[in-house]
């Protein structure tokens, strides 16, 4: 209807001052989507708004007259002249400028797009002419195809979305670059679409969104790989790519698209039906990757958290009603539907001001920069999307006196939140500072921490939390961030030097953080007094191993203090765990059978027995398992058989094997002539020998074998046990 | 078989042949027709931003590539997925020699996967490897109860040639100070009257 309108405007102007008009309308052709079949197969023409048309002379393909289409797509250019003429319409992938900047669409050389119609024969220069319908094709490369006049329909549909929100114009051109075979990606005032992605309508708008960042907001996105279900990325980057992909959501809802609320990339090539999808998720519920969506740190939570923010009751997007509060009914601010309620907070102050921005500024410019009213509907929406902006139900416990007492165990508490209100009303928020108290007596030992809320290995929570622990007089006795699991903060081993209330303070250790969620438990895990060891893992091992020597986990209490380890009375080095246990190294123990494994501290020693035992066949173990060697480094040999057999150290620059019937079957040598005894060997009563050999004058980079030949003190017969081959090479 | 671990495979725990010449740990031999010639090096990786599908596709190519190359690709799930597979695709020519595994089955979020990847390179200015990891995943909304997904991480050597879609075309414009230079493509037209 407005193409007509304009036609006829054009005709009495022509008529008035001689000239004609030459009407028309642009399409392309596009590739139809949707969220359960990704490309359906369906290809419909959709109009071209706001593009430039040029009318030339089809003899030299001098310009005529040019204008630009409407939002329809219907375009009307007066021309000036008289009589016949031959013309040509070419439109271009550049756009009406939008307070003064417009949109293109190039290819990496900098060429725009063009589709220009057939030779037309005008009868007259001042006269109207209706040029038809004129539709840009799709465009096909290797491998993919694409349609720049639908990327130029992406951006000027995200121009406009802005311009509804108030902005005057584009501050700058935005340039829309296709095919780039390096990946979608956006830099400053450009976006950059994957060769693939020629009809990826979300992906180009997720890619205008971060350029509408940058036009107008901020971002501090470190950028990098990331996908959905991932609830622990850097915040920054959630935040970037969330808005990014809400972008697209919104603009879609705008401009009234079926089915607005989703994100989609599909294959570029032509494929259709589900295979098409590479990556999809819907905003409303989170499918298919609801189950590992939630948190600040979760781009997935922060575009589905701001969708229910702007979408609305009518929202036509397959579930009837709406899912959360915000339905659209009201106002969440005063004076501003609910897009932009969210474009004021998305580029005020507290958004722009930040240096480290997250969901949260972002949630907090709601309310300091768009005057959002509505808190309860609205903090109802953010912690479906477990992004909790809201003091959870124990506050307020943010003093000394007002410290939350709670019961010493291995149970969580249910999840805390660090959020706390800074002004009259319950937003903004930021960090805060919950105090929680337990009862203890005289030389408890006791320990405290935080873990993610459920103790979700992938967070979901951006939380950094700190501890501090303070003693009945309200001194500090200990404070840390760290030892717990990811960014959770774990105080272990901590004495309590009198009976009284102990309190712990658990706040954000970063500011970049300040809020999150968490669990907290505190539990005594011992007495003051000497190491008790209530268990060793493995309870039963070998002499020697082939590699470095075996490493046993002893549990107890008191371990802490511990200053000196031993197993059958050998020393042994042992370093003590975060989780209060001993990781002790098993020595050459020259005895095998129960053997006792002691921890010693200043106030006693506690022991546990070990079974030791020797390998099931002879074992040698040189320079544990490592087979290159170096001549200034001797070679360390330890050889392991049953207690007081007598070993023979062969060696042989053969790998093949000499099998001596009755005698013994070696793995080296390849014949008789090809072994050397190295060392004749008893072992001990531990069935252990240990010694060192210099390879200084050996020749260097060839191969050499080793392997025990063993007499069995049992028997006493042939033929004799072999054990492992060792082979190794000399570097220098 | 030889391989040589760099500084950065260590560091990732993976392990990359890079060198033609020790090429020789799996697959059958070069064509007798590759030509040597001289070696591409490994291009910037692109700073892509749009969101991946939860399929991770970890390689470390090497920074020079001639008549052949080998890769080793490991692909970590990153949800549950009820099959996995692999593939390479080679955009600018070129042949896949070799392809150890390509079917993993059903594997749990952060199973690790791995394939031995053998290419003849095509002559050139530059050449592309695609490697493409896809699956299926369960999913509630979905007709069947399943979905795919699909992960493409593109490796370049050299420069390869652009892609040049369209004919040329200059069109001289008032408002600018020299031609709008434009890739264009014939318009389907219907005359006026012409019902589609």
């Amino acid at each position: 209807m407005l193409r007509v309108t304009l036609a006829c405007a054009f005709v009495l102007a022509g008529a008035a001052y001689g000239q004609g008009v030459v009407t028309g309308e642009l399409r392309y052709v596009d590739r139809e989507f949707d969220f359960l079949d990704g490309f359906n197969g369906t290809e419909t023409e959709r109009p071209v708004p706001r593009a430039l048309v040029h009318v030339l002379d089809a003899s030299d393909e001098s310009t005529l007259a040019s204008g630009y289409t409407e939002l329809d797509g219907g375009f009307a250019i007066p021309v000036v002249g008289s009589g016949p003429k031959d013309v040509l319409v070419r439109a271009f992938t550049i756009s009406a400028p939008f307070g003064g900047n417009p949109v293109y669409v190039q290819d990496l050389s900098l060429n725009i797009y063009s589709t220009t119609s057939p030779v037309l024969s005008m009868p007259s220069l001042d006269q109207p002419f209706d040029a038809g319908v004129l539709v840009a094709p799709k465009v096909l490369g290797p491998g993919y195809q694409g349609g720049p006049f639908g990327i130029l329909d992406q951006g000027v549909r995200a121009a406009l979305y802005v311009m509804a929100q108030g902005e005057p114009g584009l501050p700058m051109r935005v340039d829309l670059f296709w095919p780039e075979p390096g990946g979608s990606f956006a830099s400053g005032n450009a976006a950059h679409i994957q060769d693939d992605d020629g009809f990826d309508d979300i992906v180009v708008l997720h890619e205008l969104g971060h350029v509408m960042q940058h036009l107008y907001s901020d971002s501090d996105s470190p950028g990098g790989s990331h996908s959905f279900s991932q609830s622990d990325q850097d915040p920054r980057l959630s935040m970037g790519e969330g808005w990014a992909s809400f972008f697209a959501g919104a603009v879609r809802q705008h401009f009234g698209e079926p089915n607005p609320g989703f994100y989609m990339d599909c294959k570029g090539n032509g494929v259709t039906g589900p295979f098409s999808v590479q990556l999809k998720m819907r905003f409303e519920d989170g499918q298919p990757y609801a189950n590992s969506t939630g948190g600040e740190a979760d781009e997935g939570a922060v575009f589905c958290a701001l969708w229910d923010l702007v979408d609305r009751a009518d929202t036509n997007d397959g579930f009837a009603g709406d899912d959360d509060l915000v339905d659209g009914s009201f106002e969440i601010a005063p004076g501003l539907d609910l897009d932009a309620a969210q474009w004021a907070a998305f580029t005020g102050g507290e958004v722009l001001g930040t240096f480290s921005l997250h969901v949260v500024d972002l949630w907090d410019g709601y309310f300091v920069d768009a005057g959002a009213v509505r808190y309860d509907e609205m903090s109802s929406a953010l912690d479906a999307w477990k992004i909790r902006v809201r003091p959870d139900g124990a506050e307020p416990n943010d003093s000394t006196s007002s410290a939350v007492p709670i019961a010493l165990g291995d149970a969580w508490s249910e999840t805390r939140t660090l959020y706390h209100a800074t002004s009259g009303g319950p937003a903004p928020g930021n960090g805060d500072v919950d105090q929680w108290s337990f009862h203890l007596d005289a030389d408890a030992v006791f320990e405290v921490e935080t873990r993610y809320p459920g103790g979700n290995p992938d967070a979901e929570t951006y939380a950094d939390t700190l501890l501090s622990v303070f003693n009945p007089s309200g001194a500090l006795l200990a404070t840390g961030g760290d030892g717990g699991v990811g960014r959770n903060a774990k105080l272990s081993d901590l004495a309590a030097p009198i009976s009284g209330t102990y309190r712990v303070a658990v706040r954000a250790e970063s500011g970049s953080r300040p809020t999150g969620s968490y669990e907290l438990r505190a539990r005594q895990t011992g007495v003051l007094g000497p190491p008790q060891i209530s268990g060793v893992t493995p309870s039963s091992v070998q002499t020697l191993q082939t590699t470095a020597q075996p490493t046993v986990i002893v549990s107890g209490t008191n371990l802490n203090g511990f200053t000196g380890v031993a197993i059958g009375g050998v020393p042994a080095a042992a370093t003590l765990q975060p989780d209060g246990d001993l990781a002790v190294t098993l020595p050459l123990v020259d005895q095998v059978g129960a053997l006792d494994l002691s921890v010693t501290s200043p106030l006693g020693t506690g022991s546990f027995p070990i079974d030791v035992h020797p390998p099931p066949a002879p074992l040698l173990n040189i320079q544990d398992g490592l087979s290159f060697w170096f001549s200034f480094t001797p070679l360390s040999f330890k050889l392991a058989a049953e207690p007081n057999d007598l070993a023979f150290l062969l060696f042989s620059l053969s790998g093949d094997p000499t099998p001596i019937p009755g005698i013994v079957d070696l793995g080296i040598g390849g014949g008789i002539g090809g072994i050397v005894e190295v060392k004749t060997v008893p072992l001990s009563g531990g069935g252990l020998h240990a010694f060192s050999l210099g390879i200084g004058t050996a020749p260097i980079g060839v191969d050499f074998h080793f392997q025990l030949a063993v007499l069995s003190a049992a028997t006493g017969t042939l033929p004799l046990v072999t054990s492992n081959v060792v082979k190794g090479k000399k570097l220098n | 078989m030889p391989r040589i671990p760099s500084p950065r495979a260590w560091a990732t725990g993976l392990f990359v042949v890079a060198a033609p010449a020790l090429a020789v740990s799996f697959g059958s031999p070069l064509r007798s027709s590759d030509a040597p010639r001289a070696s591409l090096s490994l291009a910037p990786a692109g700073s892509t931003c749009e969101p991946r599908a939860p399929l991770a596709i970890l390689v470390d190519p090497p920074e020079s590539a001639g008549a052949s190359l080998e890769l080793q690709v490991v692909i970590e799930p990153e949800v549950d997925v009820l099959d996995l597979g692999f593939a390479v695709r080679l955009p600018n020519g070129g042949d896949v020699v070799a392809l150890s595994e390509s079917a993993f089955g059903a594997r749990l979020k952060g199973e690790r996967v791995a394939s031995d990847v053998r290419i003849a390179t095509p002559v050139g200015a530059g050449f592309a490897i695609e490697l493409v990891a896809t699956a299926r995943i369960s999913d509630g909304s979905a007709a069947g109860g399943t979905s795919s997904i699909q992960t493409v991480e593109r490796v370049v050597w050299g420069e390869p040639v652009a892609d040049v879609l369209g004919r040329g075309a200059f069109t001289h414009d008032a408002r600018r100070a020299g031609p709008i230079a434009s890739r264009d493509v014939p318009a389907i037209h219907r005359p006026a009257g012409e019902v589609r």
